[in-house]
């Protein structure tokens, strides 16, 4: 299913870019004496690749294909199957 | 200020609160109503039992002190929830589907149900996480102090209560929840709605709490967020430009990332309290958000802490203390009962997931192994048994903090302990990720790598934090364990320069990794482990109910349902059978002890008493393989197809090797061939080019030269003629051997006296031997026999041996010999002469077309060397066999060997 590849790209990719981001040598870049709104640069940029990573988290979650299936009462013995 | 009353008399309320509200859902998810403490709201909100009081009141502290290193806490934790697709996910449905009770349970599980390890991951766990608890009874019993007055702020203690009975008593009625919520069955999942709707409501309280806070500190008195931030410097905290984002602040990312799956409450609260693994959907963006919300005052209050109290107040009580010295007492109180929430969901949840732990992989399995110790004749034995001993870890566990937080209470070495348990837990990390991802780890490999990491971690991070509290530690610190400098725990082998988190971080890591790695690759799995491998790496490719880890054996159903409800209770083991037989349609007493059934039941035990354990339970009952029949018949199937391919693959492959020589053979021999067609045309063109060049110019000269006499024009005639002979004669020899060799020429072999076949070719050779001056000795002649032959060829091959030997003899007193006998069975004729005979090196050739010998080649009385070649053709179309005889002395002896025909037939 190319969506779901796709969707599985997308879904790696995110937190990897964002690891990245927050990391040395990119975060450097802006541990500056610069203010942006009233904040600290890098205070704002940490914080926005925090919302960012956030709302990626939400649209993947949307996006994310069907997975897993509501278990029934606790004590019948649960045999998955799915995908 | 807030009398110590009041701030007790909330405390207690709270406690009650929380009791009620965890009865109430334990209740309603009981009448199966609670859909609701099934959301994944409550599931997202539980998962918040990561922010402890450490969190709650240290974070600020941190962000006084380090600046904004407290945010790789929340940040780790937001990427691994931001990649829950390929993680989370896949750790959920292992949980899930292999009924796990703890991360102990996990990794123990995956390599081979081993007890050991299941024992060592207990152990860890215990040790990061005590010390833990311990730190929350501290936050409870420091904000009491501080929201009392009876502390530092205004530096009089006055001691309006003792310190280490508060602490008491909070560890013991957390120890009734625990016990009460916690233990009350041994629950399939080990999920407790009950206390899990408690700390939802707990993660609301410390989150209100704490924004509430936030608020009053930025807009109340702060004057917004900008207004704060530009007071930043001024209050001595440097934001930017601080060589904060170092290895340091890597470290903890990953440190925090490991930590929100490896910390023991983390886990019981993700995997083993998940209902439904679709709430991860949810919690993927929902928990990030909390923890964003949680950490955007966090930098704010400590600055407006920093610029406005006096200068000694401490940094991780500035949450009580800001409202405190505005007079805000109602918030203060607020902000108390959020940091004791804090806690106290921390030490729920924590002492729940050790106690689980420790009863199903250390008491159990030492039950197991006496098994009279747990009163066999009680059906309720096993029951009764886990759930006495699970109460009796909480109580152990919760004991175990309080004593830790008694013994360093007058020490800093709790302050730091927060990162020191994440580095513990972060030892399970290799082990997990193997455990997920890569099929060849096994256990020894983990076993290895867990007991690397733990070591290391406890001797470069954990013992080094009683550096203050000991002198013996601090010895230890400064100069290495036995002054061995290499041996210092902060600077092992002389890795100097680094923080001692990282540097810590860095050895327990790597060798924990690298002994996981290599052990793995140098040791085999066994059986169970390949299987157990195969389902968490497959997880999601797993057919439904495909594994069945028995053979199909002896096991009695009623064994199996004595085991059951001694564990499950009779309630639910009868409820478990009947639904199987259901499912299979037969009656519970007619019910089969299928693999399929086994698995599902040891997986329902698994819930409860962990996998080890019940592994171990039902392998007393069920006598048998590890292994099914069917798998153990697949496994050899699917080798048994490996075998035959690779043999047909073999096979196919030798048949091309022997056609592939084959081929090169032909191809040799049509090459070789190929060369004698060249070299016969070059020969046959050369003997042509001879008699022709010679015929042209005699031509020439008589068309030139009128004026020749006759004699001389007769002298070149004949010449002409007798070069135009040799050419006729050549060519007839060429189409005849070529005749003779493809078989086309009419034979006809008819029986024949060899004797005068022999005498008349002597006779044709006279004048030659005459000529030469030779003499020819005669052998007698044999007894008359006849061959099968045609007289005139047989003729022509002996006037071509004679004629040879006397052509070529250049011996001073020349001879020929011809000596003939006969028996029965042949007729044998050898021609013999004192010639120069033939040299070793052309013997092999001298049969072959155009080979003439060297003597030969050089005489006037040239054949064209297909003589000895048409010879043999016919003597072998004869039958027949004409060869060169070895003999001493000079000369060469050429055989001609015929067989005899009877009497009879040669009369007709």
């Amino acid at each position: 299913m190319t969506n779901r590849r796709k969707f599985e790209s997308i879904a790696f990719f995110i937190p990897v870019l964002g690891a990245v981001v927050i990391m040395p040598p990119i975060v450097l870049m802006f541990d500056r004496s610069l203010h942006v709104f009233g904040f600290p640069m890098i205070i704002a940029f940490l914080f926005t690749v925090w919302m960012a990573l956030i709302v990626s988290a939400w649209a993947l979650s949307r996006a994310a294909p069907e997975f897993g299936r509501r278990q029934r009462a606790d004590n019948e013995p649960t045999r998955e199957a799915d995908e | 200020m807030i009398s110590a009353n009041v701030a007790i008399a909330t405390a207690v309320a709270y406690v009650i609160v929380l009791f009620a509200l965890a009865y109430f859902s334990d209740q309603r998810a009981r009448s199966g109503r609670g859909k609701f403490l099934r959301s994944p709201l409550i599931y997202t909100l539980a998962i918040s039992v990561y922010c402890t009081s450490w969190t709650f009141y240290g974070a600020v502290g941190s962000a006084a002190r380090n600046g904004l290193e407290y945010l790789a806490i929340y940040l780790g934790p937001t990427l691994v929830f931001t990649g829950w697709w390929f993680g989370l996910r896949k750790l959920v449905r292992i949980g899930r589907s292999q009924r796990i009770t703890s991360i102990a349970d996990l990794l123990s599980s995956r390599f081979g149900k081993s007890g050991r390890i299941a024992v060592l991951v207990t152990l860890i766990a215990v040790t990061a996480t005590t010390p833990y608890i311990a730190l929350q009874l501290k936050a409870i019993t420091s904000s009491l102090q501080v929201i009392t007055g009876a502390s530092a702020v205004n530096g009089a203690a006055t001691g309006a209560f003792d310190e280490v009975q508060l602490a008491l008593v909070i560890a013991a009625s957390m120890a009734v929840f625990t016990i009460l919520f916690g233990t009350r069955n041994v629950d399939a999942n080990e999920q407790h709605h009950g206390v899990v709707a408690a700390i939802a409501f707990e993660a609301v309280v410390k989150f209100l709490a704490l924004a509430a806070v936030g608020i009053f500190v930025v807009f109340g008195i702060g004057g917004g967020f900008s207004e704060v931030y530009s007071r930043a410097a001024e209050a001595g905290v440097t934001l930017e430009g601080s060589e904060m984002f170092s290895s340091r602040w890597v470290a903890i990312n990953v440190l925090a990332a490991a930590a929100i799956i490896c910390l023991p409450r983390q886990f019981q609260i993700t995997v083993v309290e998940n209902s439904d693994e679709r709430h991860l959907r949810t919690a993927s963006w929902a928990f990030p958000l909390y923890l964003f919300g949680m950490s955007i005052f966090t930098m704010p209050i400590a600055i407006v802490g920093l610029s406005m109290l006096p200068a000694g107040a401490n940094p991780d009580l500035f949450v009580l203390t800001l409202p405190l010295t505005f007079d805000q007492d109602a918030l203060a109180l607020f902000a108390f009962i959020g940091g004791f929430s804090s806690a106290t969901s921390m030490i729920i949840i924590a002492s729940i997931a050790l106690s689980i732990m420790v009863s199903n992989h250390i008491v159990m399995p030492l039950a197991l192994r006496t098994p009279n110790s747990f009163g066999l004749g009680d059906g309720k034995g096993v029951t009764t048994l886990l759930l006495n001993s699970r109460r009796a870890a909480t109580v152990f566990i919760l004991a175990l903090g309080f004593i830790y937080f008694w013994a360093t209470q007058e020490s800093a070495a709790l302050a730091a302990i927060g990162l020191i348990a994440f580095a513990g837990v972060a030892q399970f990390v290799p082990a997990l990720i193997a455990a997920l991802y890569w099929r060849e780890a096994n256990a020894k490999g983990a076993l290895a790598g867990l007991v690397m990491g733990f070591a290391l971690w406890g001797y470069t991070l954990f013992l080094p934090s009683f550096e203050s509290s000991s002198p013996w530690v601090a010895d230890i610190v400064a100069n290495g364990a036995w002054g061995i400098a290499l041996l210092k725990p902060q600077a092992l082998l002389g890795m100097h320069g680094l923080d001692p988190l990282v540097h810590s971080v860095f050895w327990s890591l790597f060798a924990n990794t690298f002994a996981l790695v290599t052990i793995s690759l140098a040791t085999k799995q066994s059986a169970l482990e390949q299987l157990q491998s195969a389902l968490f790496v497959d997880a999601f490719r797993r057919p439904p109910g495909g594994e069945s880890r028995f053979a199909r054996s002896s096991a009695a159903i009623n064994d199996l349902f004595f085991v059951a409800q001694r564990v499950l209770g009779y309630e639910r083991a009868a409820a478990l059978f009947d639904e199987f037989a259901a499912h299979t349609g037969v009656q519970r007493r007619a019910l089969e002890p299928t693999p399929e059934f086994i698995s599902i039941l040891e997986k329902e035990l698994a819930g409860s008493i962990g996998a080890a354990s019940a592994h171990v339970m039902l392998s007393q009952v069920v006598s048998g393989d590890n292994i099914s029949l069917e798998e153990v018949m697949q496994m050899a199937d699917e080798t048994q197809q490996a075998i035959e391919y690779s043999q047909q693959l073999e096979q196919t492959s030798d048949e091309l090797r022997s056609t592939a020589r084959k081929l090169q053979r032909a191809n040799e021999r049509l090459r070789e061939l190929d060369q004698q067609k060249d070299e016969f045309l070059s020969q046959v063109s050369h003997e042509v080019r001879t008699p022709m060049t010679s015929i042209r110019s005699f031509s020439e000269i008589l068309l030139d030269h009128q004026d020749l006499s006759n004699k001389e024009r007769e002298r070149f005639l004949t010449t002409i003629h007798t070069e135009s002979l040799r050419l006729t004669s050549l060519l007839d020899e060429i189409l005849d051997l070529n005749a003779l060799e493809r078989g086309e020429q009419k034979w006809i072999n008819s029986p024949t006296s060899a004797n005068a076949a022999l005498e008349r070719a002597i006779d044709v050779c006279t004048p030659l031997i005459r000529k030469r001056e030779m003499e020819l000795k005669l052998g007698p002649p044999p007894a008359e026999v006849h061959v099968n032959a045609n007289p005139d060829r047989l003729c022509q091959v002996f006037i071509n041996l004679i004629s040879n030997a006397a052509k070529y003899n250049d011996a001073d007193e020349p001879f020929i010999e011809v000596k003939r006998s006969a028996d029965g069975q042949q007729f044998r004729v050898d021609i013999r002469d004192n010639g120069p005979g033939i040299p070793a090196s052309e013997q092999k050739r001298i049969f072959e077309k155009f080979s003439r010998g060297r003597r030969g080649s050089s005489s006037d009385q040239t054949g064209a060397g297909l003589g000895l070649a048409i010879s043999r053709e016919i003597i072998s179309n004869m039958d027949g066999k004409l060869e060169l005889v070895r003999r001493r002395g000079r000369g060469a002896c050429f055989r001609v060997t015929l067989p005899v025909i009877a009497e009879v037939e040669a009369a007709e």
